[in-house]
């Protein structure tokens, strides 16, 4: 009799399926939920921490809008865990679980088919970049105006976050640490 | 449940009938009614972060074309701008654990069940961002999206850092309460109005247009102020702020009863005031209460000789 008809092919048969459904669970395991980021880089809330202790974190990295994070089994109050690729390499830290959500902001507008409609939840779904300079070019007071918000976030960005118009919210939240701390309030 | 849903927005639609028959907007004109609106300002509860900070932006321009704003050109400028955002952002920062729930904020609160729930979800897309105006009024403005400006008028009221705190916390919980919102979809249930400065501003249909008529209205909304409950409550989350940032919370007190002194020397005219804000004796009365029944006493690591002499000293060499 040869050896193959001997061998127990049904019960390798059923290691491999076993060995098949650990690992799927493993995986699935290891892998969290995607999430999305709600909030722009200059946030103060886009700043991966080392921990959950506002005064006492180091900033392990920055996000920015509709990045993809991976959610860990993690939660510490309003913090949650994440894993996210910073540039090239993997952080593990935590964020505000407010500023993910489970679908990518739309950053697109959403009101070309309505236009002409007096109705504000059109007007201002989609409000992005484009809808605010069709309204700067369509009114030179409102123009004029928005240019002194230009301004102050500008000269507001370089004093918080060492730069006008890429501001680094970790530089900015160091700033906040130092108040704290020279006005003894920690 | 769908019916259900369609019957809570009718009853709505009912008390945004009767809210505007009875505040009797006579200012602004409606462009266009249209019953989708009504619909669709389900949406105007769902704007995205980035949204807010669009109209803030908007709203903000609205009011720094009526107050203008202090420009960073010299080291005072800068000074006083880095001083005033590094202070908004740190309360801000340490007021995390405090409440946002109508029910912990006192008995004055009127938010619903669905208002407070999108409270709890409210995200600032770019955080704090204050700026001061030149104006000597005691004034001060919150938009979606995190701005706030506060008037050098505003300011040299303050006789100390606690004091100033107390002005930006209140502010800060007009934005974090999202009570600007609250009031746009009541009282414009997610259409657009035009007033005469926004018609001056603007003309067409385009959606750029109405972008504008929406801030306009929105900016001219928040000249008028915030409605009582909106007060008591900015008072409460403010005072238990400065309690959690180490600042002293009977701050709050004093600086109420310098706007009732500012109020008494300039007259303030009631009829324009008077009818969206409570009279002050009450707001100070509220806030003596919640720190009495809260035993909001500061904390005793930050209310030391040595901080207070810090902070003050800082404060004088900032804006004096
Ligand atoms: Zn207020």
């Amino acid at each position: 009799m040869q050896w193959w008809k001997k061998f127990p092919w049904r019960r390798l048969l059923a290691l491999v399926l076993v060995i098949a459904v650990a690992l799927v669970v493993a995986v699935n395991q290891v892998r969290g939920e995607t999430m999305y980021v709600k909030v722009d880089s200059s946030s103060p809330d886009a700043v991966i921490q080392s921990s959950t202790d506002f005064f006492d974190a180091e900033p392990l990295g920055k996000l920015a809008m509709n990045d993809e994070v991976e959610l860990l089994d993690k939660k510490d109050g309003e913090y949650v865990l994440i894993r996210a690729k910073i540039g090239d390499k993997e952080v593990e830290g935590w964020v505000k679980s407010l500023v993910l959500s489970k679908e990518p902001m739309r950053v697109e507008s959403r009101v070309s088919e309505s236009a002409g409609s007096k109705n504000s939840a059109q007007a201002s779904k989609g409000l992005n970049a484009a809808i605010e300079k069709e309204m700067r070019e369509g009114s030179p007071e409102m123009n004029t105006a928005l240019k002194r918000i230009d301004d102050y976030e500008a000269s507001r960005n370089k004093l918080m976050g060492g730069d006008a118009k890429d501001p680094d919210a970790s530089v900015q939240n160091q700033h906040v640490r130092d108040f704290a701390t020279n006005g003894k309030l920690k | 449940m769908q019916k259900n849903k369609r019957n809570v927005w009718a009853a709505r639609l009912m008390l945004a009938t009767i809210v505007f028959a009875v505040s009797g907007c006579a200012l602004f004109e409606k462009v266009k009614a249209t019953v989708s609106a009504l619909e669709d300002s389900k949406v105007a509860d769902n704007y995205e972060p980035s949204e807010q900070y669009y109209i803030g932006r908007g709203v903000s321009a609205v009011i720094v074309d009526k107050y203008p704003p202090v420009e960073v050109k010299d080291q005072t400028s800068e000074k006083q701008i880095t001083y005033i955002n590094e202070m908004a952002c740190f309360i801000e920062a340490a007021s995390k654990r405090v409440t946002r729930s109508a029910v912990k904020l006192g008995d004055y609160t009127s938010r619903s069940y669905d208002e407070q729930q999108h409270v709890y979800n409210l995200v600032l897309f770019k955080g704090i961002q204050v700026g001061l105006l030149q104006t000597d009024d005691v004034t001060a403005f919150a938009t979606p999206g995190g701005f706030l400006w506060i008037s050098m008028g505003a300011v040299n009221m303050c006789e100390n850092e606690d004091e100033l705190a107390a002005i930006i916390a209140h502010e800060l919980a007009h934005i974090i309460l999202d009570h600007g919102m609250a009031n746009y979809r009541t009282a414009y249930k997610g259409e657009i109005f035009s007033s005469t400065l926004s018609e001056t501003w603007f003309s067409g249909d385009g959606l750029g247009a109405n972008f504008g008529r929406l801030v306009t209205t929105f900016a001219e909304d928040a000249f008028k102020g915030y409605n009582p409950e909106q007060e008591f409550e900015a008072d409460n989350w403010g005072t238990r702020a400065m309690a959690e940032s180490g600042y002293a919370p009977d701050a709050m007190v004093k600086m109420l009863q310098r706007v009732e002194a500012y109020e008494k020397a300039h007259d303030v005219d009631p009829e324009d005031y008077l009818a969206h804000h409570p009279p002050i004796g009450d707001r100070i009365k509220a806030v003596q209460d919640l720190i009495k029944k809260e035993n909001l006493k500061g904390n005793p690591n930050t209310m030391t000789p040595e901080g207070v002499t810090a902070r003050n000293t800082r404060f004088a060499e900032t804006f004096k």
